[in-house]
């Protein structure tokens, strides 16, 4: 057993890729549509390789017969709101495939993190913390995958034999969870309190005071294992929580199919942008 | 010809497309555009969806399967979900409605 402190959590971090200074900045200071664009442009056009993905981006969502050449194009067509997602995405997913960890662990933030979107837009949450917030909720899995791989592989091990909790065998092999891990690095990195919330309680949402987002982000892994999104046979729904569904107010009896086929259609489009 | 309802993204829809369900487009809550279900698809159309930044929609596209092959995707679709949900318990009510509407989606 390793026993980690939050001290030697924290004396790890520099070994991490640098954090994109654009996420902090868009939840920062970029929530306003009309006060941002021109910062967004701006931060956009002095980094050429996130401009040149949201061109691409831009582009691959538009009918084949129309180019966008510039990044202010790209704005003004597809709109400030999916520049933002494209930005927050893209940095995002260059940071974890920097951390060198096999595919199923970005594909699958990816996925959350478009559900977790999806939900603040049907539940009126805030959109790019949500976006933020699943893209990062296993961030602390992410931390053990690149530092321990062998501790890391001990965990799967343990959860292949036998049905138990993940944080539980974690706290076994690590001494602490991927909840309490990610929270250590979320706040390092100054993310709002809110993300920090969702990345600590998604496993275990149960408190009744539980904070919307964090419920979005267990709902949406849930429907992401549902969904196969991405396919990997241990895929798990052990269970959903109340409190959560209470925090967002929703109702499974009614029709969610279309939720549902809006998270599969744009983890599809994303994943293969991406590769 | 049968058919089956798609999620696709804007870059994949063709004009004679029809719309599988209504097509609601809301700008921070106010709706700023509205399809019926059955609404076809133009180019013009689609101009339209893009200059309300519309990312995806639902269509209807054809389903060459026989009816055997369609079960037979059916049963399989329920049963994946049943080794998902395999240490879920049965008995909860919300495990049992997450389910089902899984259920619903993977059998369109």
């Amino acid at each position: 057993m390793l026993n980690l402190s939050p001290e030697a959590i924290l004396a790890s971090l520099p070994k991490l890729p640098a954090f994109p200074r654009i996420v902090t900045q868009i939840l920062a200071v970029l929530d306003d549509d009309n006060a941002s664009l021109s910062a967004l442009v701006n931060h956009l056009q002095r980094d050429p390789v996130i401009a040149g993905r949201v061109l691409s981006a831009a582009n691959a969502s538009q009918f084949a017969h129309r180019t966008l050449g510039g990044v202010s194009s790209a704005v003004s067509f597809i709109g400030m709101r999916r520049v933002r997602e494209i930005v927050l995405t893209t940095s995002m997913l260059d940071f974890s495939r920097n951390l060198r960890v096999p595919k199923f662990f970005w594909e699958h933030s990816l996925a959350v993190g478009i559900c977790t979107h999806e939900l603040a837009r049907e539940f009126n949450l805030d959109e790019d913390r949500a976006l933020v917030a699943g893209l990062l909720h296993d961030i602390g899995k992410l931390w053990m995958a690149y530092l321990h791989s062998q501790e890391e592989q001990k965990v799967e091990d343990i959860l292949s034999s036998q049905p138990r909790p993940l944080c539980e065998v974690e706290r076994e092999v690590f001494g602490m969870d991927h909840c309490a891990i990610g929270a250590i690095i979320a706040r390092y990195w100054k993310l709002p309190e809110e993300i920090i919330e969702a990345i600590v309680e998604h496993h275990r949402p149960n408190r009744p005071d539980l904070g919307k987002l964090a419920a979005a982000v267990h709902v949406a892994e849930a429907i992401c294992n549902g969904l196969d999104l991405p396919l990997r046979n241990d895929n798990q729904v052990i269970e959903i929580s109340v409190p959560a569904l209470q925090a967002l107010e929703m109702d499974w009896n009614a029709d969610m199919s279309d939720l549902l086929g809006r998270v599969d259609a744009r983890f599809q489009h994303a994943r293969a942008l991406v590769q | 010809m049968a058919v089956r309802l798609r999620y696709l993204p804007l870059s994949a829809l063709t004009p004679g497309m029809a719309l599988g369900r209504p097509l609601v487009i809301t700008d921070r809550g106010r709706i700023t555009l509205r399809l019926p279900a059955g609404h076809l698809l133009t180019e013009p159309g689609l101009e339209q969806l893009l200059a309300h930044h519309a990312e995806y929609a639902c269509v209807e596209v054809e389903d060459p399967r026989t009816d055997e092959a369609r079960q037979a995707d059916e049963e399989k679709q329920e049963a994946r979900l049943r080794e998902i949900f395999r240490f879920a318990d049965p008995d909860s009510p919300e495990i049992a409605a997450f389910f089902n509407a899984l259920l619903a989606y993977r059998k369109l």
